[in-house]
């Protein structure tokens, strides 16, 4: 039999104290406690950075992620953290909205290390960015089956591709679990 | 009638032992489950965006200038009549929430009264131009001209620990001592804003006279979707 998962239209207000269950009241409840299993995905890191000016008034800096103002491309560290990510957790989300100067028409990239997925393995998340993107959100995923579960190291690095804006920098970025497609059987110890 | 979880907000205590015995379960019982199934769920991983701008814990007004002090800018004031971006994140806001909280930790000194203000705004994104579609403005902050003693920062906040990272600088080292605020905000989502990614950000505003005669700068921000019923 398949795991039921759905949101629930059972309203306890119809289950009576030592009235009957019926069997699919009992289905309906377990859907409801799957969804909210594989509904809940946790956010392991939001942070806003920034430098000087980084809204486009007189915003103080926060974290100062810049991409490097560069002519040949050139990854310099940024960021490094760990988070834990739990066995169930299928794939992981990672999201940064950058600004990069649009008079000069600059454009960067960054990659992300979660775990596993390193440069050296060759399965970095890479995003690629430009100044057109600069009020948006660049979303990449990753699959657990690379980095693993448990405690992930992680490592952002950013680097420019054209243009040489010395005030192209990284702005917020996010890493989170993606909701759970298929729910875990239970495992043994 | 459809069930909506939102409107269950106390966890029920239900024991594994209860319900040992073979003698029949009662609907009673299920809906305990039911119940603790969605209160489980609504407590779980909130944060939409945090933010902790550096500065010298020690003296707020420090410019950096000597050795070992951490480099930041001094504190500024809202130059023009734009408002100071606090603090942003995206986040996909789950279909039970109901509301955004967000908390804005700031230091502020001014010459003349001013008055300091923080709004909360969520836009879903994916619809070319999508609109502010949720927005609530924090009970504005009187700055009092010259403030010179220390405000209590205690700002609780819910199931968040931002409070933690605030405690450094409630000793001040010489200089001008700005008075420390904290301003909460609460925002009722629309109909767009659950089910989707949504923009979140903090501005500050600042009334027009007495601008330009105060300094104000955000020390820490935390934001986290809720359910309320």
């Amino acid at each position: 039999m398949s795991k039921p998962s759905n949101t629930s239209t059972l309203s306890p207000l119809a289950l009576g104290v030592g009235g009957e269950i019926l069997t699919e009241d009992v289905l309906d409840v377990l859907g409801q406690l799957n969804w909210s299993f594989q509904n809940r995905p946790r956010v392991h890191i939001s942070h806003t950075t920034g430098i000087d000016g980084w809204g486009g008034g007189d915003e103080i800096s926060i974290m100062r992620i810049l991409v490097p103002q560069l002519s040949a491309p050139q990854w310099a560290g940024g960021l490094r953290f760990r988070i834990h990510v739990r066995p169930e957790v299928e794939s992981i989300a990672i999201g940064a909205r950058f600004f990069f100067e649009p008079s000069t028409l600059d454009a960067g990239e960054a990659y992300w290390e979660i775990g596993g997925a390193t440069l050296s393995s060759g399965t970095q998340i890479t995003m690629s960015a430009d100044h057109a993107d600069n009020g948006d959100e660049i979303v990449s995923t990753v699959s657990t089956a690379i980095t693993g579960t448990g405690s992930l190291l992680c490592l952002g690095k950013f680097a420019s591709r054209s243009g040489s804006g010395a005030a192209n920098f990284l702005r917020s970025f996010r890493v989170e679990d993606h909701p759970v497609a298929t729910l875990p059987d239970p495992g043994t110890d | 009638m459809a069930f909506d979880g939102r409107n269950y907000s106390a966890p029920t205590p239900v024991s594994p032992y209860r319900y040992h015995s073979r003698a029949p379960a009662t609907s009673f019982a299920l809906s305990e489950v039911l119940i603790n199934a969605y209160v489980a769920a609504r407590l779980n991983e909130r944060i939409v965006f945090q933010v902790c701008y550096p500065y010298d814990h020690r003296d707020p007004a420090f410019d950096g200038s000597y050795p070992g002090g951490i480099p930041l800018r001094p504190m500024t004031y809202p130059s023009t009549n734009y408002p100071i971006r606090v603090g942003e994140g995206f986040r996909y806001i789950p279909p039970e929430a109901t509301h955004l909280r967000a908390e804005v930790h700031f230091a502020c000194v001014g010459s003349i009264a001013t008055v300091a203000s923080h709004t909360l705004s969520a836009r879903p994104i994916g619809a070319a131009g999508a609109t502010i579609m949720a927005q609530a403005v924090a009970t504005p902050i009187d700055v009092s001209a010259a403030a010179a003693m220390l405000a209590a920062t205690g700002g609780r906040f819910r199931g968040q620990s931002a409070g933690q990272l605030l405690g450094a600088f409630l000793s001040p080292f010489g200089g001008t001592n700005p008075t420390r605020f904290s301003a909460t905000m609460e925002l009722e989502l629309a109909a767009q804003n659950p089910g989707v990614v949504n923009e979140v950000w903090v501005d500050c505003n600042m009334a027009a006279a007495g601008r330009a005669g105060t300094q104000y700068q955000p020390l820490a921000a935390v934001c986290e979707w809720a359910c309320k019923g």
